[in-house]
């Protein structure tokens, strides 16, 4: 049996109340293995980076569970748990100029998580903070400048290694390589992925673009207005999407291939095809691993294509 | 082809803490009516610099020393007062920025905004100015357009922003529409759709269009020539399909094959070793030798001339030169050539 790192059971997450109330995200399940590259993609708006908050216990869970390693985190937890929580979970920031502190030396930002523990000396942080260094593929000295003395690619790659210091057993990535330009991309996404290959590393990574989240992640999640509509692992997802926002979401991913993109049909969806007044739609395993959300109709007619 | 700008021998160069950097080194272009043409290249290459240069919106410190920027025969060059871009700007030549937040004013209304293009360029007046611009709201995508007219730009998302530049620029009619990264902070269904109205746009008013990004998909999609750039220079110009199929710079290998979309899960994606040059300093031969494994002598030394593959493919590197010794072609750039039918 492989290790279940986190579980996310029916989890709702609303902003606002009364009137007002706004629910961004709705009943989503799933589950991460250890080691596990899980990918979640949707629209602009659709909940990707509130489930990350939610598990990282910025955001509260209105209804429903988030666990980790077996243990409930949603809701209180113990002071000794909290601490241990915030060590064990980390996250790396879509935005790499804006979430690192300006005045503070990289050495400093990549060791800050490591303060929390009152039994480290210096000697050992300072240690710990070179290996996260190299571990990026950044040179130790660079420890002693400021993070405006560096380029986008290497601002991300301190933003992974603050992550990485704390030697987290699960890392939320929201839009990791959005900002950075194509010859960085490829840097970091291998440093991504040598984390994974030597440290078994757990992660969830957030992304619109889905090329890259079909190179990066093992599984992935569809998300749209906060539901779940598909969640299967990366080949059979890309290969098979039965649910149309899946589908409508992967026609329109750029290829670097002139002649294909002159011949690319788009395929728009409109959420008001689903008749959903009697038949209500369930979120079912519809093969081994491969869940959709649909009507019976629905999920008789996408058996069909299975087949 | 009608030539409508023509760029001879540029040299772009900023004023920086008393040292001098040199943006762009002597480049020449021909931008033809109604094409669409895209620019690559990595970050600092000099994308933006070229394409402000040929509205008056370099930074303070920057200046033009060298060379000439023909618009319809005239040199922009020479225009040395702002009142005189102001025949060129929007109307002319209009430019979505990179960033949507510094090209939108924050203490107007979104509608308010487009309707000034609209009065300005379109000769409309009151009612008809401000239907003209729920109109270009509603083109671009943005939901609710009567609603969101009214709205500040920090009422609307990093993506709605976006849309509405373009529905300014768009506003303008202008001849030339320059999209500085317009798509990078969209998702892809509204990427695409984006994309596919500039070029309704493209094709129903034989519009000039000018894509700067760093994908390649979008690339593929929606350019007719490509430009790669590299530390202020050209390296290579070539029609989409000869950079996709067939392109010969080892620049533009490296570029091509650190796309994700051609790497296998678990397994690195090519990236370039090093970092561009610093421009502050003169650059002796090929800027990309030092970054190029198979560099070879005469690349630290001279820079290369423009070599031509084709009439409508250049490249300027000294591996096209006849006496050049065979250099290994890349796996991917192989698998890319067998794609466009080409073969070896
Ligand atoms: N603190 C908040 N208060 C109120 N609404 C919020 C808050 N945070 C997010 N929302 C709303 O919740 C929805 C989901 O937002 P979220 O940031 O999770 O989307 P996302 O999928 O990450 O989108 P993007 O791709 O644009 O980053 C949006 O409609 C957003 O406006
Ligand atoms: N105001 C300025 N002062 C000094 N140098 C500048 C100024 N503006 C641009 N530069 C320099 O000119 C070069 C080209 O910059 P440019 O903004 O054109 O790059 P780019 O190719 O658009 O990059 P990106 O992909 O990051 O947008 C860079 O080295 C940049 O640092
Ligand atoms: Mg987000
Ligand atoms: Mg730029």
């Amino acid at each position: 049996m492989s290790e279940k790192i986190l579980e996310v059971e029916h989890l709702s997450v609303v902003f606002g109340r009364g009137k007002k109330a706004f629910k961004a995200v709705d009943d989503v399940s799933f589950s991460l293995e250890k080691g596990e590259n899980f990918g979640i993609v949707g629209e602009s708006g659709s909940g990707k980076t509130t489930i990350g908050r939610t598990i990282m216990r910025i955001c509260r869970a209105a209804e429903g569970s988030v666990k980790f390693k077996g243990e409930v985190i949603s809701g209180k937890v113990s002071n000794k748990n909290d601490k241990k929580l915030t060590d064990q979970i980390q996250m790396i920031f879509q935005d790499p100029m804006s979430s690192l502190n300006e005045r503070a030396k990289v050495g400093y930002i990549v060791s800050e998580g490591l303060y929390r523990d009152k039994t480290l000396s210096r000697a050992a942080r300072e240690d710990r903070a070179a290996k996260a260094l190299i571990e990026v593929g950044l040179r130790t000295e660079l420890a002693s400048r400021f993070p405006h003395e560096f380029s986008g690619g290497q601002r991300q790659r301190i933003g992974i290694a603050r992550a990485m210091v704390m030697e987290p057993e699960l890392i939320i990535a929201d839009e990791p390589i959005s900002a950075l330009d194509m010859s960085i991309r490829a840097q970091v996404l291998n440093v991504m992925n040598r984390l994974k290959r030597e440290h078994a590393l757990t992660m969830i990574f957030i992304s619109h673009d889905l090329s890259v989240t079909r190179f990066i992640c093992d599984r992935i999640a569809c998300l749209h207005k906060g539901v779940l509509v598909e969640m299967a692992d990366t080949e059979t997802l890309y290969s098979n999407p039965l649910h149309p926002y899946t589908q409508s979401l992967l026609s329109a991913v750029p290829q670097p291939d002139p002649r294909a993109e002159k011949k690319k049909k788009l395929i728009a969806y409109d959420a008001s095809m689903h008749d959903y007044t009697v038949d209500k739609p369930i979120w079912c395993e519809i093969a081994p691993g491969h869940f959709v959300r649909g009507s019976e109709k629905e999920l008789e007619k996408y058996r069909g294509t299975l087949l | 082809m009608e030539t409508i700008i023509s760029v001879k021998d540029l040299d772009i160069k900023f004023n920086l803490r008393g040292q001098i950097l040199h943006a762009i080194r002597g480049v020449s272009l021909d931008i033809y009516k109604g094409e669409s043409l895209a620019v690559v290249g990595e970050s600092g290459s000099g994308k933006s610099v070229f394409f402000k240069s040929m509205m008056g919106l370099l930074d303070a410190n920057g200046f033009i020393s060298g060379g000439e920027i023909l618009y319809n025969g005239r040199d922009l060059t020479k225009i040395t007062k702002e009142k005189d871009w102001m025949s060129i700007r929007g109307s002319e030549i209009a430019i979505v920025m990179q960033d949507p937040m510094t090209s939108l004013n924050p203490l107007h209304t979104v509608g308010a905004q487009v309707t000034e293009a609209v009065k300005i360029h379109q000769g409309l007046r009151g009612m008809a100015a401000k239907m003209a611009a729920i109109e270009h709201l509603a083109d671009v995508g943005i939901p609710e357009p009567e609603r969101r007219y009214n709205q500040y730009p920090h009422e609307f998302s990093g993506g709605m922003r976006q849309r509405a530049c373009i529905a300014i620029a768009i506003a303008c009619k202008p001849k030339v529409l320059i999209c500085d990264e317009p798509t990078t902070a969209l998702d892809v269904t509204i990427q695409a759709q984006i994309l596919e109205l500039i070029k309704q746009m493209k094709r129903r008013y034989n519009l000039t269009t000018i894509y700067i990004t760093h994908d390649l998909g979008v690339v593929a999609g929606v350019a007719d020539r490509v430009l790669v750039m590299y530390a202020g220079d050209f390296v290579e110009i070539a029609s989409v399909e000869e950079l996709f199929y067939d392109p010969r710079h080892p620049y533009t290998w490296a570029l091509l094959s650190g796309m994700p979309q051609l790497g296998v899960r678990g397994e690195d994606l090519y990236s370039i070793a090093g970092t561009p040059p610093n421009l502050t300093y003169p650059i002796a031969g090929d800027a990309v030798a030092p970054r190029n494994p198979n560099a070879l002598k005469i690349d630290f030394v001279s820079r290369p001339p423009l070599f031509e593959v084709s009439p409508t493919h250049k490249v300027r590197s000294w591996t096209l030169d006849p006496r050049a010794p065979e250099i290994p072609v890349p796996e991917n750039i192989l698998r890319m050539r067998r794609a466009g039918g080409r073969g070896l």
